[in-house]
């Protein structure tokens, strides 16, 4: 058995993170791209510019030794006649000496001065890139070239790569919610019809949408298998019902002629034949009990019982058990204590959990003697498992028996003196893990503890499955 | 009481016959489905006793097919077949009672008798009066002869199970069915033991005991001690 499935969230499914994860890289590649062509603009500029910039320089050195002017003098001159080219002059101090004030720069290295470094920049110019020199006067001299087009050329190539990826991002956050939302929508569908099926209904199938998608290819199997399973739980409810029927038939008929004969001989006043054939009426009833019993752990085991689970509250289940049969434990001069931990609630079949505490506690009360105290328990453990305990002070069970007891027909007593026929436990084992638990036979110096684990739910798992 | 049986097992026929015409009963017998089926529908029956496997038509579908057409005669249901779900699935049908077999005969006489009064008495009483004891249902308190009786909840189940069926034999098998939805054997004195416990409460001190123990069959409750 299956815990129900937890509700899956949109943004919890694996399709929606892939995406995510995927739009991520190429988020990263883009960036990747757009800096690697801002660095070729770069150097493109530079390729350009630098060669213009040596020149004016040149030019601007060689007018001041031909004129014969001050450096400062020259620059304004040239600054006045206009053009793509702006200087810089200062001394070693960083005194500004001549030229158009710009911010600071690296010297020696080439170096752009964007509006965005230098807001001072003359109008219509967006960038300056040049280089600084070193003067035979200890003075600075920068030179630099208006380089507005490739700043555009750049701002504007940002903007693409925005618009573009942008673009690409945000259908892709679409196209991945809409993935997300069909798979979670067939998961669901999935997880739905295993609920259904655990609580019984093996005919239920999971809707195939005929695109021969994994979701496809996959619902196809579960379906095989679910259509196998009904036909096996089927068949093993045939043969346990044609077991029944070939066995239950003839017995009743036994009985019937049992009664007959023993009224003839009763009739016939022989009084002890009568006690005879009451003796062996009593004998069929054990043989009818017997088999019951067997046939009922082969239901289970079978998994022939179409298992009709339900949320239910399993410390409500062991006290009420626990209460029936409390006249019957003070009859046996034994006491019973309880420690039943409240609102433990499990999915599970309530008549066969039933059957399960009553075989538990018919166990105790029948192997133990008088004055013997029972111990029933319930514990929430942090597994999500529960424990029920049913504990004796007892004869208790040799370790080397523990394992054996739980055996059809395995009977410590051997002198058969006490009632039962030895299928208390395996029924008790069956159905324990008919519910996904297990049973463990314990010492409780002195005595016998029972330890049956069955798994829990979640209360809100309880209120998925209540709502569905 | 008039009762068809619908059963394809002739010597099981035969045997619950004789016995349903000892226990003073009036008793039509039928061999298969759709036959016994005709005959409920069209003849006067008080109670059908009806077996789960017929040939040509199920003893579910007979339920199926009487109660479709509205008739409402009570119906208990014998079955070799002992499965929980298949005993739902029968008295979901519409039947009033299910017997797996093999079963005593005392079993089946005292059910229908059951049965029988479950449709004809009303069951929806808030007080039920048996000689000078009375049981309110509403406050779960019983009396006897103005002594107020205290029960717990199961011991009340008990209590108004008997006294619904007054004057008649419920047996352990019925009162596990009835008062603990048990449908297996304890292995233990569990109804012995609940019975105790109520004998102490409403006849310990009174000169006549009302609950009755009918050996071989079950417990009464009665002001009479013979049935």
């Amino acid at each position: 058995m299956t815990a129900p499935q937890q509700q899956a969230s949109l943004f919890r499914m694996a399709s929606f993170r892939l995406a995510v994860l995927g739009m991520l890289f190429s988020l990263i590649a883009a960036v990747v791209v757009f800096a690697l062509i801002y660095e070729a603009t770069g150097i493109a500029a530079r390729e350009e510019l630098a060669p213009i910039v040596a020149g004016d320089r040149a030019d601007l050195l060689s007018d001041t030794q031909a004129d014969g002017w001050p450096l400062a003098r020259e620059i304004a001159l040239a600054e006045a006649i206009g053009g793509h080219t702006y200087y810089e002059l200062t001394n070693a101090a960083g005194q500004k000496l001549a030229g158009t004030t710009l911010a600071p720069h690296d010297w020696n290295h080439w170096s752009d001065v964007t509006r965005l470094e230098d807001p001072a920049l003359p109008p219509g110019v967006e960038q300056i890139d040049g280089i600084s020199v070193k003067l035979a006067d200890g003075d600075r001299l920068f030179v630099g070239e208006d380089a507005s087009v490739f700043a555009i050329l750049n701002r504007r190539i940002a903007l693409i790569f925005a618009v573009v990826f942008g673009l690409l991002i945000g259908l892709g956050v679409l196209a991945s919610l809409l993935i997300a939302a069909y798979s979670l929508k067939r998961v669901r569908a999935i997880s739905e019809a295993s609920t259904d099926i655990v609580a019984g209904d093996l005919s239920r199938r999971i809707e195939a949408y005929g695109i021969d998608d994994e979701l496809d290819v996959l619902t196809t199997g579960l379906n095989g298998m679910l259509e196998t399973i009904e036909r096996l739980v089927k068949k093993a409810q045939q043969v346990t019902s044609d077991i029944a029927h070939d066995l239950r038939s003839p017995l009743m008929r036994l009985r019937d002629r049992l009664v007959r004969i023993e009224r003839l001989a009763l009739a016939q006043g022989q009084a002890g034949i009568a006690d005879e054939l009451r003796e062996a009426l009593r004998q069929t009833e054990i043989v009818t009990s017997i088999f019951s019993s067997l046939l009922r752990i082969a239901e289970i085991e079978a998994g022939a019982l179409s298992g009709n689970f339900v949320p239910l509250d399993l410390s409500a289940l062991v006290c009420g058990v626990a209460e029936e049969f409390l006249p019957v434990v003070e009859d046996q001069g034994q006491s019973l204590e309880l420690a039943v931990a409240d609102g433990i609630w499990i999915l599970g079949d309530v008549p066969l959990l039933i059957q399960m505490l009553v075989n538990l506690v018919e166990n105790a009360i029948r192997y133990c003697p008088d004055g013997a105290v029972l111990t029933l328990s319930l514990t929430r453990m942090n597994d999500g498992f529960a424990w029920i305990e049913v504990a004796d002070t007892g004869p208790g069970i040799p370790e080397a028996d523990r394992e054996r007891v739980f055996e059809r027909f395995v009977r410590l007593d051997r002198s058969q003196n006490t009632p039962g026929h030895g299928l208390g436990l395996p029924l008790v084992r069956v159905i324990a893990v008919f519910h996904g638990g297990s049973v463990t036979l314990l010492d409780n110096a002195p005595g016998l503890r029972v330890r049956v684990k069955l798994p829990t739910v979640r209360r809100n798992e309880k209120l998925a499955v209540d709502s569905h | 009481m008039r009762i068809l049986l619908i059963e394809d097992d002739q010597e099981m026929r035969d045997f619950v016959t004789s016995e349903l015409v000892t226990a003073g009963h009036e008793v039509t017998g039928c061999a298969d489905g759709r036959d016994g089926l005709m005959l409920a529908a069209t003849k006067d029956f008080d109670l059908l006793v009806i077996d789960r496997i017929l040939p040509r038509l199920d003893g579910v579908g007979v339920v199926r097919g009487l109660r479709a057409m509205a008739i409402g005669t009570p119906i208990i249901l014998l079955t070799a077949l002992g499965r929980v779900d298949e005993r739902v699935q029968g008295l979901r049908a519409g039947a009033d009672d299910y017997l797996v077999k093999p079963f005593a005969m005392t079993e089946l006489v005292a059910r229908i008798d059951a049965v029988k009064r479950r449709n004809s008495f009303r069951q929806d009483q808030n007080i039920l009066q048996v000689g000078d004891l009375s049981l309110n249902r509403l406050t779960q308190v019983a009396n006897r002869a103005g002594h107020k009786i205290l029960l717990k909840p199961r011991e009340f189940r008990l209590l108004e199970q008997l006294m619904l069926n007054a004057g008649m034999v419920l047996t352990r098998t019925m009162l596990l069915e009835s008062v603990w939805d048990y449908h297996f054997d304890p292995q233990t004195t569990l109804v012995e033991s609940h019975i105790c416990r109520i004998r102490a409460k409403i006849d310990r001190g009174f000169v006549c005991a009302m609950i009755h123990t009918v050996r071989g069959a079950g417990y009464r409750i009665s002001v009479d001690p013979v049935a």
